[in-house]
């Protein structure tokens, strides 16, 4: 029995030496809510991943070369763009929002401002058809990518032979949209025990946690809702925000509330970024009267804040910086992978 | 796509989704994997695509968004294109017609009595929507709504009741 007993456990450590090896693709912080997206329909393979990078950082992606994904979504800003209040695509077009900032995109019930994509897998259609972002269609990017030697080398790493569809290009991305995880901010280590608040960031933290949180709640700092926080209209965008989608005047300029965390540096703020620093969104809250009725038991205007208190809360919204996040290599520019993808493309037409 | 017997027994093939392109003439035959054995009365079928593969991911085939049938800002399928102009006047028109979610869930149900045949030709006749859509119909639809419901209603009358 006890030889059976050493076989079984020779098994297990020889498994958990092999397994550790590797890195996981993915993790989901212990404490959080599960994901809402299904790996299942979708599972993470790393040469997925990599195929979904590289499209991420390919301006071939729009009709004239010039626009990527990473154009308004640079990893240094937490994936926002941090040069243009709203976002700027092919022949200098302007669009009508402000990029949003890239993470914890797995736990994710709809994306855009208005919530217009309901699946993350269906999320970067958007942006490569717009006319004023990526103004390139589906049919003709399948094509221009099937004609690409490094793409058939990455094509059939990823799915076993060199054909693109929408399907699978649109699959990959979504992959390499779903590892950008952060969760190592010093809030973070502050929750596992690991660190503590400065006294000033514990006035913020409770500050956030009285005025902040019913919207931007723990721990994804969003509750992935929409909500109108009492801005007025910008004449010129005239943007009615979710009621686009729903066509229910109750929802008009009702915005998704985005995240919290990274937002020391993915200003600037807003839908349409017209806070260009967070001194002035904090303002916004604390000394304006809402422009249209509330109608949000979680929010009335303008919040209670001192201008001390403003100083403390700024302080706890430094803690959501997450510097592993916005300056992880398996997130930056893959150059490694497109020069060993062409490599072999050369390699394989010789 | 389903079959149905005088008895009301119904068949359904399996993962049913076809693409008509008018253009495509590959696309106007349709071999549907149904079992041979079994005495139809009528074929049923979805004019449109059904709320639940509409709230799914990205999938392939007739279903990839590269298809064209994909709104881009918006998740959902369009369930019928049709563009054109009219000759009498210089205006075009353009329907994209779709939209999933309640109140103005634009799928269709078309139900042909059919005899038992190996192989059958089913007309459209787009000239129905037109003679029916209401004058107040506008000439660009492309969003879903209740101008999309209405004339979408209308869409399942393209078809004949019954095929010889």
């Amino acid at each position: 029995m006890s030889k059976q007993f050493l076989l079984a456990a020779f098994i297990v450590i020889l498994l958990v030496a092999f397994r550790s090896r590797e890195k996981p693709l993915f993790v989901a912080p212990p404490s959080w809510p599960q994901p809402h997206y299904d790996f299942n329909e979708n599972p993470l393979t790393a040469s997925k991943i990599a195929l979904g990078r590289v499209l991420f950082y390919d301006p071939l992606l729009s009709a004239d070369s010039s626009t990527s994904c990473s154009s308004c979504h640079s990893s240094y800003t937490a994936f926002a763009h941090t040069d243009h209040a709203l976002s700027h695509g092919i022949h200098d077009s302007i669009g009508t929002r402000n990029a949003p900032a890239l993470m914890n995109l797995a736990w994710k019930k709809s994306l855009m401002w208005d919530g217009a994509v309901h699946h993350l897998d269906l999320q970067a259609l958007a942006p490569i058809a717009h006319p004023a972002e990526m103004g390139e269609e589906l049919q003709h990017l399948t094509l221009k990518l099937q004609s690409t030697g490094m793409y058939n080398v990455l094509f059939k790493n990823a799915f076993g032979d060199t054909l693109v569809t929408g399907e699978r290009t649109l699959k990959a991305i979504a992959q390499f949209m779903l590892v950008l995880v952060s969760a190592q901010s010093k809030y973070d280590s502050v929750m596992q025990g690991k660190t503590q608040f400065t006294l000033q960031e514990k006035k913020g933290y409770r500050l956030y946690q009285q005025h902040c949180s019913g919207c931007h709640a723990e721990p994804l700092f969003t509750n992935d809702e929409f909500a109108y926080n009492g801005l007025p209209a910008d004449p010129k965008l005239n943007d009615s925000g979710r009621m686009k989608i729903t066509g229910d005047p109750k929802d008009s300029l009702h915005f998704k509330v985005p995240t919290l965390r990274n937002i020391e540096v993915s200003y600037p703020y807003m839908h349409d970024g017209r806070f260009m620093n967070l001194t002035a969104v904090l303002k916004h809250y604390s000394t304006s009267a809402s422009a249209l009725p509330l109608n949000n038991p979680k929010l009335s205007l303008p919040l209670p804040l001192t201008p001390a208190d403003r100083v403390d809360l700024l302080a706890f919204l430094l803690t959501l910086t997450d510097k592993n996040f916005l300056f992880n290599p398996d997130f930056a520019y893959p150059k490694k992978i497109i020069e060993q993808a062409t490599k072999e493309s050369e390699r394989l037409r010789k | 796509m389903a079959l149905k017997n005088e008895k009301n027994k119904i068949i359904r093939e399996k993962k049913s989704f076809h693409l008509i392109n008018i253009q495509d003439t590959n696309s106007l035959t349709i071999s549907p994997q149904l079992s041979t054995n079994f005495q139809a009365s009528s074929l049923q079928f979805f004019l449109g695509i059904d709320s639940i593969t509409n709230s799914a991911g990205v999938q392939g085939g007739c279903l990839d968004p590269m298809q064209g049938m994909y709104w881009t800002w918006l998740s959902g399928y369009i369930n019928l294109k049709l563009e054109g102009h009219y000759p009498s006047a210089s205006t075009s028109f353009q329907y994209h017609l779709g939209g999933y979610r309640a109140p103005f869930n634009t799928l269709q149900t078309v139900e042909i009595e059919i005899p038992d045949a190996k192989y059958l030709e089913i007309p459209i006749d787009i000239e129905k929507l037109f003679t029916q859509a209401e004058d107040s119909t506008p000439d660009h639809i492309m969003s879903p709504g209740k101008e999309a419901m209405q004339l979408s209603k209308l869409t399942a009358t393209m078809f004949p009741s019954s095929v010889k």
